[in-house]
């Protein structure tokens, strides 16, 4: 009897903390659909104009383009240079690795705002005008880490023997990394390169620092905000959100998949 | 001809503090088949991923041949290695795991093909080529790592307990296999394992090792025979150790030891007169002898399939194995038997 309450008890648990992370969302894709231009109970009547207006607002379909395209090109280097420094980081035997590995792990826990603001100053400096390609690599700093912790442990996980096999029989180590351990990682190379893509769709603050404002769709989001609410944002963010759980979830999908 | 031997010279090899291979010269001949054979920890797998190229030597120098490798990276050795995982690629099929060297050689996609496919039929795997490795049998995976390793017909193949993750019946069968294929390559075998009995089935020479360092190098029957210390003596099959002094020697090598448990007896070996050695006993070596004038109580006896293992206790306390043909008749528990020794099969050791 106790263990069936204590398992009856844990889903409740489970359901309510599902609750408090979604039903902020849930209300927002409920007026999204409402024709009242403020969040006002009850609806007056259900619409879907404010859907229409994401569509055929231009500068929202430029802001979704350049994020799907900054995102894309931001997740690919990140996984591609990710995969790179995990790789040395599991093979390599050299003095102070462990203080090494946290150094490029520790990131994570910086304040993004600082990160904007030290990336704004710092290419200042260097004389770089903002812009989408400085973002871009703006982004990848950021992403990095994620990229980094989530190869490492794949990569950690292949018996080294199937890269010795390789290389007796004639391999380079370029070789043998492009023939045996991409392949191997092929799932976790997929996870990582979408969940970089989440983390860089959505980011805001290291854009807003390194671009001239207008671009990026959280940007726009913001713009449009700061000058007063607008009911298409409703719209808008029920469309985004929608677009990032599908990807969050193929993403641990693919992870406890798992390569064979 | 193809094979080459392997010299190493002063090789050693420490990880931090641990030293895992103590300064070595070892030598192993051209198309000879010969198994580094001791416990796990002994430095056997270091020796071998030395030789591959897979571990840096600490010191000393590696020929495979002529050629100095000691700085040769494994690409570049004439040298091909079987894991005891196998390491096939998961991801390859089992015949583009097998062409997978010719690959690297810049081969033709035919000529590779080819070639993978005459390996396939040799190792009786006919029609499995378009098959993932995670598909076979470990046998049969077994075979398809020997495969991948001899298809470039490297001077030495190094294996790494190559049957170590079959079970006990293939094993036997195996090691008969693994033999018959070294006397049709004729290249070069090294093999490490820790199990004495695939080291005599298949070696024409071993190197007993031991906390980093050879014990005893020589031929399966010679180890056997002529066991130079307790250890050796006791993971090449079972023996009972009686110490005892020598009171008669002479040139010919043979000793007269005073014993304690056995009364006299006459070893084959050198040693100062008076000095106190230890003698290993195997078990066929003792005999049930009424007549005989040593004298012990049987204290166990037990079936071991082709023999009746009799445990006995000698007058001083020293423990004793006989093995007793089937038929003959067994002694009763807890009664004194008896003992013989024929001239010569005591093994004198030298520590």
């Amino acid at each position: 009897m106790t263990g069936l309450m204590t398992s009856r008890a844990l889903a409740l648990l489970f359901w309510l903390t599902a609750a408090i992370i979604y039903l902020p969302i849930g209300v927002m894709a409920v007026f999204s659909f409402s024709s009242a231009r403020y969040q006002i109970l009850p609806i007056p009547t259900y619409t879907t104009e404010w859907y229409t207006r994401v569509f055929t607002d231009g500068q929202y379909s430029t802001g979704f383009v350049n994020s799907i395209l900054l995102a894309s090109t931001v997740s690919f280097v990140a996984t591609l240079i990710g995969f790179a420094c995990a790789y040395s980081l599991v093979n390599a035997r050299f003095p102070g690795k462990t203080a090494f590995t946290l150094l490029v792990l520790a990131p994570l826990a910086v304040p993004l705002l600082l990160v904007g603001i030290a990336l704004r100053i710092w290419t200042t400096m260097l004389g770089l005008q903002p812009s989408l390609p400085l973002a871009g690599i703006g982004q990848v700093l950021y992403v990095l880490p994620l990229a980094v912790l989530n190869l490492r442990n794949r990569i950690a996980q292949l018996p080294k023997s199937h890269e010795e096999a390789a290389w007796a029989l004639g391999a380079s180590r370029l070789r043998a990394i492009v023939d045996i351990v991409l392949p191997a990682c092929r799932t976790s190379l997929m996870a990582t390169f979408i969940l970089c893509f989440t983390f860089a769709f959505d980011e805001f603050v290291i854009a807003y620092f390194l671009t001239n404002f207008s671009v990026t769709l959280p940007i726009k989001i913001w713009t449009t905000i700061v000058t007063g609410f607008d009911p298409t944002i409703n719209a808008l963010g029920t469309m985004v959100f929608a677009f990032s759980l599908i990807l969050g979830v193929t993403a641990q999908w693919l992870f406890l998949r798992k390569d064979p | 001809m193809r094979a080459k031997s392997v010299t190493l010279r002063g090789v050693s090899k420490s990880f931090g503090h641990v030293q895992a291979v103590y300064t070595q010269d070892l030598e192993i001949r051209a198309g000879e088949f010969l198994t580094l054979l001791g416990p796990s920890g002994c430095g056997k797998t270091t020796i071998l991923r030395m030789i591959a190229g897979l571990e840096p030597v600490s010191t000393g120098t590696i020929f495979v041949g002529e050629e100095d490798v000691t700085g040769c990276p494994p690409n570049r050795r004439d040298t091909s290695i079987m894991f005891q995982d196998y390491a096939l690629f998961p991801h390859k099929t089992v015949r583009d795991n097998i062409a997978y060297g010719l690959k690297m050689r810049g081969q033709s996609e035919a000529a590779r093909s080819k070639a993978a496919e005459d390996w396939l039929a040799r190792i009786d795997l006919n029609g499995y080529g378009t098959r993932l490795p995670s598909a076979l049998s470990g046998g049969q995976r077994q075979r398809v790592a020997l495969a991948r390793a001899l298809i470039l017909e490297p001077g030495v193949l190094l294996l790494d307990e190559p049957l170590g993750a079959l079970d006990a019946g293939l094993r036997r069968h195996l090691q008969i296999e693994l033999r018959r294929l070294h006397r049709d390559v004729g290249l070069t075998f090294i093999a490490v394992t820790h199990d004495q009995e695939e080291a005599m089935t298949m070696s024409d020479r071993i190197a007993v090792m031991r906390d980093g360092r050879v014990e005893q190098l020589g031929t399966p029957a010679d180890i056997y025979d002529h066991p130079r210390t307790e250890f050796v003596a006791r993971f090449l099959g079972r023996c009972s150790v009686i110490e005892g002094r020598v009171v008669a020697g002479d040139a010919s090598g043979v000793v007269q030891v005073e014993t304690a448990a056995l009364g006299s007896i006459l070893a084959s070996g050198t040693a100062a007169l008076g000095a106190n050695v230890r003698l290993a006993l195997r078990p066929e070596a003792l005999i049930l002898d009424e007549a005989g004038l040593a004298r012990a109580r049987v204290t166990d006896a037990v079936f071991t399939g082709n023999a009746i293992r009799l445990r006995l206790i000698a007058s001083d306390g020293t423990g004793l194995e006989l093995d007793l043909p089937r038929g003959a008749p067994v002694p009763a528990i807890g009664t004194d038997a008896g003992l013989r020794l024929p001239p010569g099969s005591a093994i004198l050791l030298t520590s």
